[in-house]
């Protein structure tokens, strides 16, 4: 199985955008970009497995999100 | 033990193998373009006219002997059923999927229709990622800690030489050099679909700022509205659905007949197909979200012309 994605082969960006990418997600993941891409997966399953990440659905918006505390409260605590 | 991203890899692969025309979208595209999201769920969106394979592979996936013996289960706010008139009316589903008595809870979310994109966009592109365009756009909530990633992706884009990348990115310097290097019927174009990008070489960086505050503070509102429209029904039915027969949800059913439960259920309790299709309901939730941004930011009316993308854009 080919895990890398036809798209997203390691394309050459210049110093520019990882500027860009500090200024808005931090260095660290400025420098987790920079990676080639099996070393950032690498990295991100280290991650994946070190933090318990939050849940995407946690909370609404419906199409993004909710989970049994949102539906608790959302749900029940007006009926 | 399975990993998030060895999970969506699977995923990925199983709807490949079964020809459900699928993109992957929102944090797991982004990681896959090398920005880092540390989000373990998927999100996809599948082609309208795929729901039925897709649960069909699911259902498989349950079965222990000729299957992989997963469990699979809708969530407890679950969105709608996975059925094509449901999702071609804007609904979502959310999945939660244990690929393996040891394993974590995988989230899946579905999208027939993405929010914020033009179908006739999605629906052309191939390859299993979503373009970063796409994505991009999806991004726009009404949540702050998604608009970084707006931006990484729109710079991205950019750099790696689409203009298109110009009708997300927030980052005025970029701006400024991107936007001389254009053709005139680039420009064009893209003013038609994003109206501040006329203001770039008028605006001194203040103005310009605060032009993209306004647009930003737009797409929030007017989403705000829109997914509150799905949150109000889709409570109003939970509710009836509950106050009946629902009992404890979700079941620990097999989910072909969870599948059917939520698909009888929704029809049962009337959870409206598309409650944005109602006659003027699109344009009453544009104008309300844009008259909240005027109130919210003291916007001029004048400003408003200049950052106000047409109604089909942000309620296509």
């Amino acid at each position: 199985m080919n895990d890398k994605p036809i798209v997203n082969q390691d394309i050459s960006l210049p110093e520019e955008y990882y500027e860009l990418l500090e200024r808005e997600l931090g260095q660290e993941k400025a420098d987790w970009a920079r990676l080639p891409y099996d070393e950032r997966m690498k990295e991100l399953e280290r991650i994946h497995a070190t933090f318990n990440t939050p849940d995407d659905l946690s909370c609404w918006p419906p199409e993004l999100g909710g989970d049994a505390a949102a539906l608790t409260d959302s749900i029940t605590s007006d009926v | 033990m399975t990993t998030p991203l060895q999970f969506y890899r699977i995923f990925r692969d199983l709807l490949k193998e079964q020809g459900v025309r699928a993109l992957l979208t929102s944090g797991m595209a982004c990681v896959e373009y090398g920005i880092q999201e540390t989000t373990k769920d998927t999100d996809w969106i599948i082609h309208p006219d795929e729901f039925e394979k897709l649960v069909a592979l699911l259902c498989h996936q349950e079965k222990g002997l000729t299957g992989a013996n997963w469990r699979i289960s809708y969530r407890g706010i679950f969105g709608a059923p996975l059925d094509r008139q449901y999702h071609l009316g804007g609904w979502t589903s959310h999945l939660a999927i244990w690929s393996h008595a040891l394993s974590p809870e995988e989230h899946l979310d579905f999208f027939g229709k993405p929010p914020r994109v033009d179908s006739g966009l999605w629906l052309r592109e191939t390859g299993s990622i979503a373009s970063r365009s796409t994505v991009a756009a999806m991004k726009k909530t009404d949540r702050e800690k998604d608009w970084p990633f707006v931006n990484s992706l729109a710079a991205q884009d950019w750099f790696s030489g689409s203009h298109e990348g110009l009708l997300h990115l927030r980052d005025i310097p970029v701006l400024r050099k991107a936007w001389p290097s254009l053709t005139g019927d680039q420009r064009q174009d893209l003013v038609k679909k994003r109206p501040l990008l006329g203001r770039i070489e008028e605006s001194n960086d203040i103005v310009l700022e605060r032009l993209l505050i306004i647009e930003k503070n737009l797409w929030e509102r007017v989403n705000r509205l829109r997914y509150q429209i799905y949150q109000t029904e889709w409570k109003s039915f939970y509710r009836r659905w509950q106050k009946d027969s629902v009992g404890r949800w979700p079941t620990s059913e097999s989910f072909d007949i969870q599948h059917h439960r939520v698909l009888n259920a929704a029809r049962e309790y009337s959870l409206p197909v598309a409650p944005l299709d109602a006659p003027g309901e699109r344009k009453r939730v544009y104008s309300m979200g844009c008259d909240e941004t005027r109130m919210l930011l003291s916007v001029t009316d004048s400003e408003m012309g200049f950052v106000q993308p047409a109604q089909e854009l942000i309620l296509p």
